[in-house]
């Protein structure tokens, strides 16, 4: 109620209060009481002291429902002085495909290895090989029953719409059962000989960090599938010569977050001791709504090819530590080869990287070589038109080329 | 003059009157006609039962029959969605529960007659050598595979600084295992048996079924209800029907385009004494602990309907890792019987799944019976189980007079080896365990039946899925809703309550009498009555309309239920 005489008149409590306040704030008048009790030698006490006693407080250890977060900073077991920059699956470099090469001395050849393309332009299938992988493609990409709730969607012209929710098949689903579905297409024509020396292992990752130029880079990334296999990968033969892109006035580390709390771990998912463990393939997914540039652009072309050089890079370098051991950082005795191919269901990206250096400083002569082509689509459309399911645009080439790097050894 | 005129009237109609019946008195053919009319045994229509439950009876099985005239796959399983805009209140029966004492209740609720097999023992040297080959080659990759999978996900485990809860980790380590087997078996064995070629292989496929069964004894508010209705008083205690959904998600599953070979005969599985004998359940679900909730009737078996799909399943892989939350109070053997029945409610489930794909449903018999094969494991523990699907009805008073029976047979856990050791190595591989395993795998499917044979409930070689029809319109609504259905998306108004507070002050005591009365139990209205096509139609813009933008029909978009 607004201060009015009507309260005034009426609300005697109100009054009181304010009266109480104002009296409140008065300050005692200097009576000289205090200096005579001192000359007599009493101390004198202020009321504060003998009422309010001053009680101290232990914290008590109280056990929440989660482990208590740990402090960001200087007191943080993984703290270190030197920042390093990091570089996760949901970033990629804003240099695109010459940043990565930069970055992990890498020179560009864009075909594939020679006996790669051998495989591609050879390869023969018959009509029903042809048919049951526009079945793959079907049953991943529209017949899979799985129903969620999809990320929005937003047009670009009216971006305040609110459009209805979608409810489908997620994108890592169908990222998912299409590489399966085609790795079994794969396995079925390659026969035991071969699948016996191959194994598959979902979600793996990759942990690896690397020095440049006097900069620290922590690599930490996933691979969707991991095609691993009994023997490794022959290097490829013949000498590749290239130059490195300039970059300036850019970095090489640019774009990626510097911290101080980062570990310097070296993971590679499969000990090493074990039958199976070389690198062979790894097939990655790429999700829009998931990945993106830190400043939130979308990602263009040449950036998801340097996302995948730089998922090859990790797992080949992880692989190159884990033999080699953790402080290595020279030129290899023996490359090491892998294959990466980077999929959002409907474009392929394939790549075959080989290791020869772990010394990144541009003073080295050494290149890592970084063989690839042109992503290709493995259909245009694939969805129900007029509530009839429709495939439009079929190209086999990316099921050759994955059939290539399959059989490759 | 005005009487004379009435009585002149009167004796022409009656002259006439006369003359009509003389003249058919007197033609011969209408005498012909009426003898045709006749037999010598007389045949009188069938008289109705006319009391209130046999009509209600009737008009369900009309509504049965209607079901069973659509003509096309997606229309039934709408048509069954119709009377409930809000869904049926279903018990959820799902594969990350099973409760204490569920066995009686799952026999119940898919008729099925359980039979466990003796765990495998080694079997006479004649038939051990067709497979020993095989066998051996086998054992080497799997063993390998599961060296391998350990390995590697211990591995995996090592990088996280908070590892995954038990059932989470199981559940992982299961399925990688699970795809490696698969693989290796798949290798091992396709040179040899040519089916395996042909197989498609599900991950982690959706697998969903709902029916009806009948037997429950009525609630509460049921028996209160019909007892103060004069007509019902009799009746008040009789069972009722409920809807039940099953949900479910396993690791693998594998299809065929043919069926597998049954392993009971019609003979064996018509049996009235032995349908007699399975165990009901009457109480509700939830006093087991199942719940309950609204949704729509969902059949999937993995995948949409499609025109050359596999529609047989073959094997599936259920996962166990919920037995680790049961308590240990159920004790062993409730233990195994949880796995039976979640081995008989999973391949129920997906079987029905199945026939609603070919057109049958929980309304409409099976006119031949299905198959599939079951395999529960943890990556060490397995069980395998055989399931024959003969009938679908436990509906109403099928539930007592339906002489067919559902058939499952299946053996408890038996591991595949003792311990994966500190090396990393198998240790006491079972070769039992493998053998039974293959022996899925080998079984072809070789039931190949005609196209008649298969749907004969749908409408014809031209006319299966809501795809076949020429109306584009019709096809896209069909789709659309087939699938809105499916998806479980929750409705954009909360469903229909009566708030605690409503309850007191204006149903119990009528406190609020000048108060306009606008919510539905004031107005009469029972929304759960309300049916799936009573919304709002979609506008069709002036600019979009067919006929030109004054056509006052083309307003609204035309809807297609069934």
């Amino acid at each position: 109620m607004r201060l009015t005489n009507k309260l005034c008149a009426q609300h005697i409590g109100w009054h009181f209060k304010k009266h109480w306040q104002v009296q409140g704030r008065r300050v005692p008048r200097e009576t000289g009481a205090a200096a005579e009790l001192l000359k007599m030698g009493i101390r004198v006490k202020t009321p504060d002291e003998l009422l309010n006693k001053k009680q101290e407080f232990h914290p008590v250890d109280i056990v929440g429902i989660a482990p208590k977060a740990i402090a960001e900073d200087q007191t943080h077991p993984n703290w270190h002085k030197i920042a390093c920059h990091l570089f996760r699956d949901n970033n990629v470099l804003v240099g695109g495909l010459p940043q990565a090469q930069v970055l992990t001395n890498t020179i560009e050849i864009n075909t594939f290895p020679q006996q790669i393309e051998d495989a591609v332009s050879n390869s023969q299938y018959s009509k029903a090989v042809d048919r049951n992988v526009q079945n793959a493609i079907f049953s991943s990409h529209l017949l899979d029953a799985q129903q969620v709730k999809l990320p929005k969607v937003k047009l670009i012209e009216r971006p305040a719409f609110n459009l209805p929710r979608l409810y489908g098949i997620s994108h890592e689903r169908r990222n998912r059962l299409v590489i399966n579905k085609l790795l079994l297409e794969i396995e079925k024509l390659a026969g035991r000989s071969v699948t016996a020396r191959r194994k598959l292992m979902d979600n793996v990752t990759f942990q690896t960090s690397v020095s440049k130029d006097n900069d620290l880079v922590a690599i930490t990334l996933s691979g969707d599938k991991l095609i691993s296999s009994s023997r490794a990968l022959d290097p490829v033969k013949g000498k590749f010569n290239g130059e490195l892109p300039d970059l300036y006035p850019m970095k090489c580390v640019v774009s990626m977050k510097k911290q101080h709390i980062y570990t310097e771990n070296n993971f590679y998912p499969i000990r090493s001791e074990i039958n199976c463990s070389h690198p062979h393939t790894i097939v990655s997914f790429f999700d829009k709504t998931i990945v993106g540039n830190i400043h939130g652009s979308d990602v263009t072309k040449t950036q998801l090819y340097g996302r995948t050089l730089l998922k090859a890079f990790v797992a080949a370098a992880a692989r190159a530590k884990q033999i080699n051991g953790v402080t290595s950082c020279t030129d290899l005795q023996k490359p090491i080869v892998v294959q990466c191919v980077q999929t959002d269901g409907r474009e392929f990206h394939f790549g075959v990287f080989q290791l020869n250096t772990l010394n990144l400083n541009s003073s080295n002569t050494t290149k890592n070589y970084w063989f690839h082509r042109d992503s290709i689509e493995l259909f245009n459309d694939c969805s129900y038109k007029c509530g009839r399911p429709h495939l439009d645009g079929y190209n086999a080439e990316p099921f050759r080329i994955l059939n290539a790097f399959y059989h490759s050894s | 003059m005005l009487t004379l005129r009435r009585g002149e009237q009167l004796r022409a109609r009656l002259n006439a009157a006369c003359r009509r019946y003389l003249s058919v008195k007197a033609e011969p053919k209408a005498v012909v006609v009426a003898d045709a009319e006749y037999t010598a045994e007389p045949e009188y229509p069938i008289i109705r039962d006319l009391s209130y439950k046999s009509r209600k009876q009737h008009t369900a099985s009309e509504w049965h029959e209607q079901i069973r005239q659509l003509p096309t796959v997606e229309e039934k399983m709408i048509k069954v969605n119709m009377p409930r805009y809000y869904g049926y209140k279903v018990v959820d029966l799902n594969d990350t529960k099973v409760p204490y004492n569920a066995l009686p209740l799952t026999q119940h609720y898919t008729r099925t007659v359980l039979e466990e097999l003796p765990t495998h023992q080694d079997k006479p040297d004649g038939t051990k050598d067709s497979l020993e080959a095989t066998l051996q080659m086998a054992r080497a990759d799997i063993i390998e595979a599961l060296e391998y999978a350990h390995d590697v996900y211990k591995h995996q485990l090592s990088l996280l600084e908070t590892p995954p809860d038990a059932v989470t980790r199981e559940q992982q380590l299961t399925q990688i295992i699970v795809e490696l087997v698969n693989r290796s078996a798949l290798q091992v064995l396709s040179a040899d048996y040519a089916h395996l070629n042909e197989v498609e292989i599900d991950y982690n496929p959706r697998h969903e079924a709902f029916w009806v069964v009948g037997g429950v004894d009525p609630p509460k508010n049921v028996v209160k209800s019909k007892e103060g209705r004069k007509w019902q008083k009799e009746d008040a205690h009789d069972s009722v029907d409920r809807p039940v959904q099953y949900t479910g998600e396993p690791y693998l599953a594998l299809r065929h385009r043919h069926q597998l070979p049954t392993w009971k005969s019609p003979e064996e599985s018509e049996n009235l004494t032995l349908a007699q004998q399975l165990p009901r359940f009457k109480l509700d679900a939830r006093s087991l602990g199942y719940s309950v909730k609204y949704q729509h009737a969902v059949n999937v078996p993995g995948y949409w309907p499609s025109a050359n799909a596999p529609n047989f399943g073959m094997l599936s892989f259920q996962s166990r890792a919920h037995l680790q939350l049961r308590p240990t109070a159920c004790g062993e053997r409730d233990n195994v019987e949880a796995l039976h029945a979640l081995a008989i409610q999973s391949s129920y489930a997906w079987l029905l799944a199945q026939a609603n794909y070919h057109g049958f449903n929980t309304f409409n018999e099976l006119t031949y019976p299905l198959n599939t094969q079951t395999v529960i494991t943890n990556g060490r523990e397995w069980s395998f189980y055989e399931y024959q699907l003969n009938t679908l009805l436990i509906n109403g008073q099928h539930v007592d007079t339906n002489a067919r029976v559902n058939f499952c047979r299946g053996t408890a856990p038996q591991p595949l080896y003792a311990e994966i050791s500190s090396e990393g190595k198998c240790v006491d591989f079972n070769d039992n365990t493998l053998r039974q395993l293959l022996e899925l795998y080998i079984r072809a499917p070789s039931i190949q039946r005609t196209a008649d044979e298969l749907l004969p409930y749908v409408g014809g070689a031209t006319l299966r899925r809501a795809a076949d029809y020429e109306n584009v319109e019709q096809r896209e609504f069909l789709e659309r809703t087939f699938k809105h259905l499916a998806s479980k998306r929750p409705r954009h108004l909360e469903l229909p309550e009566i708030y605690m507070w409503e309850k007191l002050y204006k149903i119990d005591n009528k406190t609020r009498p000048m108060e306009a009365r606008r919510r539905y139990f004031e107005r009469d209205i029972n929304p759960w009555r309300r049916t799936l096509d009573q919304h709002d139609k979609e506008y069709v813009s002036k600019a979009e309309r067919p006929g030109g933008r004054k056509n006052r029909e083309g307003r609204y978009k035309k809807t297609y239920y069934p």
